[in-house]
């Protein structure tokens, strides 16, 4: 991933190494819905000349490689159905196609894939105007950077843009963030060797989103295309429960010598959840949720959840189990703060909750959820112990295909 | 005021026909206000100080400075309906955005301090009429809120416009005094210059309490908003310029107002209220009413209009949807902008013990040093073929922006050096 910003002003050297002038924009090319760049704009002096990609030979954020002597360089114009990123898109006006104006194009997102480079979003965040100005560093000690909020470049509609603003395709009320769905549905436009290019660019945690939010089927076979230590890392960094469907899915071999690469008490989790069949409330499962014991007072309890919070998939519910890790009751975050902090927590738990067995069907499951309006269901064995629990979030992904819930609109905030 | 147009129109009327008489009052307003607006608080301020000071003899700054104001105004309205968007925004698309992001950050500290400036004009104005501050600010605070962010432009238009007229007091106030008008004629023609620290201050002040940075953005702003057509911009630049006449007008007879009678009798006063005070016992206690009348209008007018250019200034610069005719849910920043910045300053005007007038002096010091710096940005764009195509400025224009520039940036250095050496 690239920020066109951190990209402007690099030197670009030519094929004996001496500078050919420094990038000052990119050209790209809109026939498809995320535009490939297809010339650099290279500035030396008061000249300015359009380098084709094509003699590219590396292209990196501290500076671009050329593959042949800056003097054989002949410069070419703008071609139809290319636009100049910082030229016409940058720092422009963003409007919608009810005419609203929504903000300006603060900075502007590449990928690269395969050989090519790709643009995939415009980064609207305020953050981007502090990197860009140098202040990034100074307001990040001061507080939490923030991240960028990306509109997905396929919202943008680039034949109707002029040289006053941006126009999108979609009203701002559908206006859709990139999310990581969204390198999902690119990776499904890509060749498996571009796909595992981009996933290879990829932060892990994005990666791990963007696979989460895969067909299965497409799970697995983009796994297989990445090396061990990059499917690795994309396995840990994903929910248990999702790395374990994934693991099922892939060739038994591979599958084992991942979990051996993985840290032990990942492997343990994911190993458990495999030991269960995939359709049944152990294979959904996740085995990460809050617990506490039934002796803590309310103010140990909210002390105990809240340093299981980065770990667990939801805190709405906290589990009572004791040293056995037998389930014997539950309570809501909001039983949780409505007690007053000396209380027991078996005094406000309510006790014997609904739950399922690890062999459970996929109907028993979605049908307890539906019929008690639970936020997550335990899944407890024949001992009473408890095993993991199954979100809405995971029960609503088996009820509705994958493709509706695709379509769902993602509101800008 | 009102009767200007209309005189002027009632002799067209035979001549150009009554639908173009309308077309021609349909578009006065954005060059009215945006002068009287810069005839706020700190310009009635200056040039009551300047008259009970100097007398006569600085009128012809005002004469010099009246083709600068017309030309400068003009610019930015043409820019404005060539484009159709705002000055912050070309500044965006135009400089990097290190520079963008200064200049907005200065001039919204300036504006800030100028809003403060002027609710404590309202504060002081009130007072000449006995009407304790604490409670005519928070009132007509409220007033102007609602006006601003409830009403239309065309609606927001009409009340300022009318604002405008009530600055004929100060003519009426000029003319009771029963000035020297042959010494006045001689101050206009005969330049006389003081080489002292004193003067040069003043005569910088009474530059930047004319022209500023905030008319600037705020003049750009108006004529988008009211979406001049290219036609019609003709009595656009027509208005500008009787608009720019009309202004140095009104503080010629404040000068003379003072001048025939606190300099004459040896009263210098510091301030807008002290002048009304002290004019009561020269001409009568409608002289005071008069004044404080003046002082009030042009305080609320400029309160109004300096919000209104900020949060333009703002939403242009990071893409926001703004305009008179958005409401607040369509606008939510460019209308948050204008309530902060109505009753902070509101606040800090009346509220004791809130450093009231460090806020205002920060506020004319970064003015200073914004208005050529702003100045200069818009020589660029309306030089600029690529942004204004046939419309780029003229060599006669062009020579007196460049000259004034070049003076303005010498007196900003002057303005900024000044306090190491005092």
């Amino acid at each position: 991933m690239f920020f066109f910003s951190k990209l402007a002003g690099q030197t670009v050297r030519d094929a004996s190494g001496r500078s050919a002038g420094r990038l000052q924009d990119l050209a790209a090319a809109v026939r498809t819905p995320y535009p490939v760049v297809t010339a650099l704009v290279v500035r030396r002096g008061r000249r300015q000349l359009m380098v084709p990609w094509s003699v590219v030979s590396s292209f990196e954020e501290s500076g671009t490689l050329l593959r042949v002597p800056a003097r054989e360089l002949e410069d070419r114009p703008l071609e139809a159905g290319e636009i100049l990123l910082s030229g016409q898109v940058l720092d422009k006006q963003i409007v919608d196609t009810e005419g609203h104006k929504i903000i300006r194009v603060n900075d502007i997102q590449l990928t690269r894939v395969g050989r090519e480079l790709r643009v995939v979003a415009v980064d609207v965040s305020s953050g981007a105007i502090l990197r860009r100005i140098g202040l990034a560093k100074v307001t990040g000690r001061l507080a939490k950077p923030t991240k960028p909020t990306l509109i997905d470049w396929r919202n943008v509609d680039p034949r109707l843009s002029d040289a006053d603003s941006v126009k999108l395709t979609v009203p701002r009320t559908d206006l859709s963030l990139l999310h990581p769905a969204d390198i999902a549905d690119l990776a499904h436009e890509l060749s498996p060797e571009e796909r595992a290019a981009v996933f290879d660019a990829l932060e892990d945690e994005v990666a791990a989103d963007a696979v989460e939010e895969m067909h299965p089927s497409f799970q697995a076979s983009l796994i297989q295309e990445l090396s061990d230590e990059k499917a690795r890392d994309l396995l840990s960094n994903m929910d248990p429960d999702d790395a374990a469907d994934l693991l099922a899915d892939l060739p038994p071999e591979r599958a084992e010598r991942l979990i051996a690469m993985m840290a032990a008490d990942d492997a343990e989790d994911v190993r458990e959840l495999l030991a269960y069949p995939e359709h049944s409330a152990g294979g959904i499962m996740t085995t990460e949720f809050a617990f506490v014991g039934p002796e803590l007072t309310a103010g140990e309890a909210i002390e105990r959840v809240r340093e299981q919070e980065p770990e667990v998939e939801t805190i709405y519910y906290v589990y009572v189990v004791d040293k056995a890790e037998r389930l014997h009751g539950v309570f809501s975050l909001r039983d949780l703060i409505t007690a007053p902090p000396g209380r027991k927590v078996r005094d406000f738990m309510t006790a014997n909750p609904i739950s399922v067995a690890p062999t459970a069907t996929e109907e028993e499951v979605t049908g307890a959820i539906a019929k008690y309006n639970l936020l997550a269901l335990p899944v407890v064995d024949d001992d009473g112990v408890l095993h993991g629990i199954i979100t809405v979030d995971d029960a609503i992904d088996l009820v509705l295909p994958l493709a509706w819930k695709k379509r769902l609109p993602r509101i800008l905030h | 005021m009102v009767q200007a147009p209309r005189h002027v129109g009632r002799r067209l009327v035979g001549r150009i026909g009554r639908t173009r008489l309308l077309v021609i009052l349909s578009m006065v307003g954005p060059g009215l206000i945006a002068a009287n607006a810069g005839n706020d608080a700190g310009g009635i301020t200056t040039w009551s100080v300047i008259g009970s000071r100097y007398g006569y003899s600085m009128i012809w700054i005002l004469v010099l400075i009246t083709p600068v104001l017309a030309v400068v105004q003009e610019m930015n309205a043409r820019v404005g309906v060539v484009t159709g968007r705002g000055l912050a925004g070309l500044i965006r698309e135009n400089f990097s955005l290190r520079v963008t992001a200064l200049a907005i950050l200065a001039t919204v500290a300036a504006n800030f301090g100028t809003t403060v400036a002027e609710f404590s004009g309202i504060a002081a104005a009130s007072g000449l009429f006995g009407v304790p501050p604490y409670l005519a600010v928070p009132l007509l605070a409220a007033a102007i809120w609602l006006l601003v962010t409830r009403g239309s432009y065309a609606k927001v238009e009409r009340v300022l416009l009318a604002l405008g007229f009530v600055l004929v007091t100060y003519v009426v106030a000029g003319i009771m005094a029963k000035p020297d008008w042959s010494a006045a004629a001689h101050g206009a023609l005969v330049p006389s210059v003081q080489l002292n620290t004193l003067w040069i201050f003043t005569v910088i002040a009474a530059v930047g309490t004319t022209l500023t940075p905030w008319g600037q953005f705020f003049i750009q702003a108006a004529v988008v908003d009211k979406k001049v057509p290219l036609k019609q911009y003709v009595y656009t630049r027509r208005e500008i310029y009787v608009g720019s006449v009309f202004m140095t007008t009104i503080d010629f007879f404040i000068v003379v107002a003072c001048a025939a009678t606190l300099y004459k009798q040896g009263v210098v006063v510091e301030s807008a209220q002290e002048a009304a005070m002290a004019l009561e016992p020269f001409l009568g206690a409608a002289a005071k009413y008069l004044f404080g009348l003046g002082l009030l209008s042009v305080s609320v007018l400029a309160a109004s209009v300096l919000p209104l250019a900020t949060a333009y200034v703002v939403c242009e610069a990071f893409g926001f949807e703004s305009g008179l005719d958005s409401s607040f849910r369509e606008a939510p920043v460019f209308n948050g902008i204008i309530t902060f910045l109505m009753f902070v300053p509101a606040a800090i005007a009346v509220i004791p013990g809130l450093p009231l007038v460090s806020v205002i002096l920060v506020a004319q010091m970064l003015n200073g040093v914004l208005l050529p710096v702003i100045l200069l940005f818009t020589l660029h764009i309306v030089n600029s073929p690529r942004v204004m195509g046939e419309h780029v400025n003229g060599p006669v224009r062009n020579a007196i922006a460049w000259t004034f520039s070049v003076v303005l940036i010498g007196m900003s250095v002057a303005l900024v050096v000044s306090p190491l050496f005092s």
